[in-house]
C-alpha cells in the first residue's frame, strides 16, 4: 500500500496529494502523471476516493467530479461533499488502481439501462417520472438514461401537452440523459424507409428497439455514451438517428455504402454486423434537433393553460396552478438554452 | 371469474371453453321504477335471469310525470333502500370504477328519482365516476310536462354527473329507419322480417343502438388492445371544464356488414361520416358551433397508419 507522495512500484510515474487529511467541505488536490510509463489506460482504470478494507471498492465521488479515468496525467481538485462523507476524512493510504492485473479487485461499475417511458399518457409519464426520481434518490451515483417517446403532433390524447411538460420538467432534474424518440419520425421511418403499408404500434416499437440495441455497442455502454454527450446539466436531451433502414426484402440485395458524416464526432466502431445489416451506424446527438418538437408541444399546452382547460382535473388530484407554471418555466428554460446555442 | 350468484354469495366460476351459456351470472345493476309493469315484464322476458330480486326497487303508483314527486317524495321515501341496494352491488366489485345511470328526462321517475340517485352516489362515492346516459324527449313527445322535467333534471345533471351522454328518440328512430332501408337493399326477404320486428317492438331496435354505444365505450376495459382507452380517460380528455360535460355521440357502422374486411375507402368514409349529423344520437349539428374536444374510439382491425392518415385529413 502506498502513501501520499509515494510512487507505486508496478508502474513508473508519480502521484501526489496535497493533504493527507480533509474535512467535509474542504478540497483535496490530486496530481498524477503516468505518461512515461508506457501503460495503456482503459475503462476500468479508476481515479477516486475508495473505501479500503472491503472486497468491493466503491468510488465515493460522483462521476461528474471524478474526472476522466483514462487520462494518464492530470490534476484535479475534489470537494468533499457532506452527503457522501463523515465529518472528517483521513486519507491514510493511496493506491493507484490500474487494471493491469496488480489490483486485487475491480471497482464496481453501476449503470442503469435506459428507462423507457411515454410522455403523452398518465401512467407512462407520471409513474415513469416518479420511478426515475426515486431511483435518483436511492442511487445517486448511477447513470440514469430515460428513453422518452414524444407523441404525434396531431394529437393522441387531449392533455398530452400537460403530461409532457410535467414529465420533461421532472426528468430534466432527475435523469442524466433523455433519449428522445418522436412518434411522427418513427411513423415516417416505417412508412417510407421500411415500406410498410399498415403501421402498427409493434412496428414503431421495433424501430425503437433496433435503434437502442445498435447504440449499445460492445465497446462502450449507452450510459457512458450519454454521460459524455450530456456533460452539462442544462443540456440533457439526446436525439437519435440510425441508418440503414430498409425493408426486409432488400437485405439480400444490398451491400451498403456508408455516407460520410458531415460533422466530426467521436466514433465507436464494432467489427461485427448487426440485425441483418453488414454495416450499421447510429448517431446520438445532443443538438438543437429537439427544439422543434418540444416547442410545438409547449405552445399548445400553454394555449390550453391560458384558457384554463382541463386544469380542474389536475387540481382534483393535488397539482396546483403554481406548480404547473413552475413546470412550464422549467421546460421553456430548457428550450431557450438549446435554442441559443451558437 | 368471480360473480354474484342468485343467492348473493360470491363464487368462482370456471371459464370453460367460453361457449356455454351463462346461467348463474347476475348483472351488477339496480333497477328502480315507481310502477311495476315494466320491471315485471323485464323479469318475465329473456333477460329475466340476469337480475336478482334484491336489486329491484319498485312502487305501485308511479310518479305521474312529475319531477318533484319523483325527486322529493319518492327520493326521500326510498333513500335508505337505494343506499343499501347500491352498496350491496358495489361491495361485490373488486375495483369499482364507475356508475352508469340510464334514465329518461321527460318522465317523472326517470328524471326525478334518477337525479336523486345521482346525488346519493355523489355523496356516498365521491371518487367514483358517474356516467349518465339519458334520453331526452324529441319534438314530438307524448308527455306534456316533459320540458319542465327536463330543465329541472338538467340542473342536477350539471351539478352531480361527471359525464353525460344525451340521446334523442327522434335520432334513434331515424337511425333505425336508415338501417332497415339499407338492409332492404341487400336482401328483400329480410326486409319484410325487419319491418315486422320494427312494428312489434319498436323500442328494442332503438335501445339496441344505445346498447352498442355503451359496449363500444366499455370495450377497452373488457378486451386487450394496442392503445386502450379507459372510461376515466374519456372523462379526462373530453371534459375541459367541470360543468361542460355533455358529449355528442355518434356510432358507425349501424348495421352488420357482411364483408368483415372493410375496404380502405369505406374506412375513410366512416371517419368522415362520424362527424356528420346523420349518425349522431341526438339531433344537433355541432359543425355550427365550436368543438372543444373530440375523441375517436375504434374497435377492430384498424391500424395506426389509417388513423393517422384520417386525422391529418
Amino acid at each position: 500500500m502506498a502513501g501520499p507522495g509515494d510512487t507505486p512500484s508496478q508502474v513508473q510515474g508519480s502521484l501526489h496529494l496535497d493533504r493527507a487529511e480533509a474535512s467535509v467541505g474542504e478540497t483535496v488536490g490530486v496530481y498524477w502523471d503516468f505518461s512515461d510509463s508506457g501503460y495503456l489506460a482503459n475503462n476500468r482504470d479508476g481515479i477516486g476516493i475508495f473505501e479500503i478494507g472491503e472486497v468491493e471498492y466503491e468510488n465515493h465521488l460522483d462521476w461528474k467530479v471524478r474526472g476522466d479515468s483514462r487520462a494518464l496525467f492530470g490534476q484535479i481538485k475534489w470537494k468533499l461533499m457532506p452527503h457522501l462523507f463523515e465529518k472528517h476524512v483521513t486519507i491514510v493510504t493511496f493506491v493507484p488502481r490500474l487494471s493491469s492485473g496488480h489490483a486485487s479487485c475491480r471497482p464496481q461499475t453501476r449503470q442503469a439501462s435506459p428507462l423507457p417511458i411515454t410522455v403523452s399518457g398518465g401512467t407512462g409519464s407520471g409513474v415513469g417520472a416518479y420511478v426515475t426520481e426515486r431511483l435518483r434518490d436511492e442511487y445517486p451515483h448511477v447513470t440514469i438514461v430515460n428513453q422518452v417517446v414524444w407523441p404525434y403532433a396531431s394529437g393522441e390524447v387531449s392533455v398530452q401537452g400537460y403530461n409532457a411538460i410535467l414529465t420533461t420538467s421532472h426528468l430534466q432534474k432527475a435523469a442524466d440523459a433523455i433519449l428522445l424518440f418522436q412518434n411522427d419520425q418513427l411513423h415516417q421511418t416505417c412508412l417510407k424507409r421500411l415500406g410498410l403499408r399498415h403501421v402498427t404500434f409493434t412496428d414503431l416499437n421495433k424501430v425503437i428497439s433496433h435503434v437502442l440495441a445498435s447504440a449499445c455497442s460492445p465497446l462502450c455502454s449507452i450510459g457512458d455514451l450519454c454521460t459524455q454527450l450530456c456533460s452539462h446539466g442544462d443540456y440533457k436531451v439526446v436525439s437519435v438517428k440510425s441508418i440503414p433502414w430498409m425493408p426486409d426484402q432488400c437485405h439480400a440485395y444490398s451491400s451498403h455504402l456508408m455516407e460520410p458524416e458531415a460533422w466530426r464526432c467521436d466514433a465507436w466502431g464494432s467489427g461485427c454486423g448487426f440485425n441483418k445489416h453488414d454495416k450499421c451506424c447510429t448517431l446520438l446527438t445532443n443538438s438543437q434537433g429537439c427544439v422543434r418538437p418540444l416547442n410545438q408541444l409547449c405552445e399548445k399546452a400553454w394555449t390550453m393553460y391560458s384558457a384554463g382547460a382541463y386544469l380542474h382535473q389536475y387540481e382534483r388530484y393535488g397539482l396546483t396552478k403554481d406548480e404547473m407554471i413552475e413546470r412550464f418555466a422549467d421546460v421553456e428554460l430548457m428550450i431557450k438554452n438549446y435554442a441559443t446555442i451558437t | 371469474m368471480p360473480a354474484t350468484t342468485s343467492s348473493g354469495n360470491i363464487t368462482e366460476h370456471p371459464l370453460g371453453d367460453g361457449k356455454t351459456k351463462i346461467q348463474t351470472l347476475k348483472a351488477r345493476a339496480v333497477l328502480v321504477d315507481m310502477e311495476e309493469s315494466v320491471v315485471g315484464g323485464l323479469l318475465k322476458g329473456p333477460l329475466g335471469e340476469l337480475f336478482d330480486n334484491r336489486q329491484l326497487i319498485t312502487d305501485v303508483s308511479g310518479s305521474g310525470n312529475n319531477w318533484v314527486v319523483g325527486n322529493r317524495t319518492y327520493g326521500s321515501k326510498y333513500h335508505d333502500q337505494i343506499v343499501d341496494t347500491v352498496r350491496r352491488s358495489a361491495e361485490s366489485c373488486d375495483h369499482l370504477q364507475s356508475f352508469f345511470m340510464m334514465h329518461s328526462m321527460g318522465g317523472g321517475t326517470g328524471s326525478g328519482v334518477g337525479t336523486r340517485i345521482l346525488e346519493i352516489l355523489r355523496d356516498e362515492y365521491p371518487d367514483v365516476h358517474r356516467f349518465s346516459v339519458v334520453v331526452y324527449p324529441s319534438e314530438k313527445d307524448d308527455v306534456i310536462t316533459s320540458p319542465y322535467n327536463c330543465v329541472l333534471a338538467h340542473r342536477e345533471l350539471t351539478e352531480n354527473a361527471d359525464c353525460v351522454l344525451p340521446i334523442e328518440n327522434q335520432a334513434l328512430s331515424d337511425i333505425c329507419g336508415k338501417a332497415v332501408a339499407s338492409q332492404s337493399k341487400h336482401t328483400s326477404s329480410s326486409a319484410r322480417q325487419c319491418s315486422s320486428i320494427t312494428k312489434d317492438k319498436p323500442f328494442d331496435e332503438m335501445n339496441n343502438v344505445v346498447a352498442n354505444l355503451l359496449l363500444a365505450l366499455t370495450s377497452a376495459s373488457r378486451f386487450e388492445g394496442s392503445l386502450n382507452v379507459d372510461l376515466n380517460e374519456i372523462t379526462m380528455n373530453l371534459v375541459p371544464f367541470p360543468r361542460l360535460h355533455y358529449l355528442v355521440s355518434s356510432l358507425l357502422p349501424l348495421y352488420s356488414v357482411k364483408d368483415v374486411a372493410l375496404p380502405l375507402h369505406r374506412l375513410d368514409q366512416s371517419f368522415s361520416d362520424a362527424f356528420s349529423p346523420e349518425y349522431q344520437l341526438i339531433k344537433a349539428n355541432p359543425k355550427h358551433g365550436l368543438y372543444l374536444a373530440c375523441a375517436l374510439l375504434l374497435r377492430g382491425q384498424v391500424n395506426v397508419s389509417d388513423v393517422r392518415r384520417n386525422i391529418e385529413r
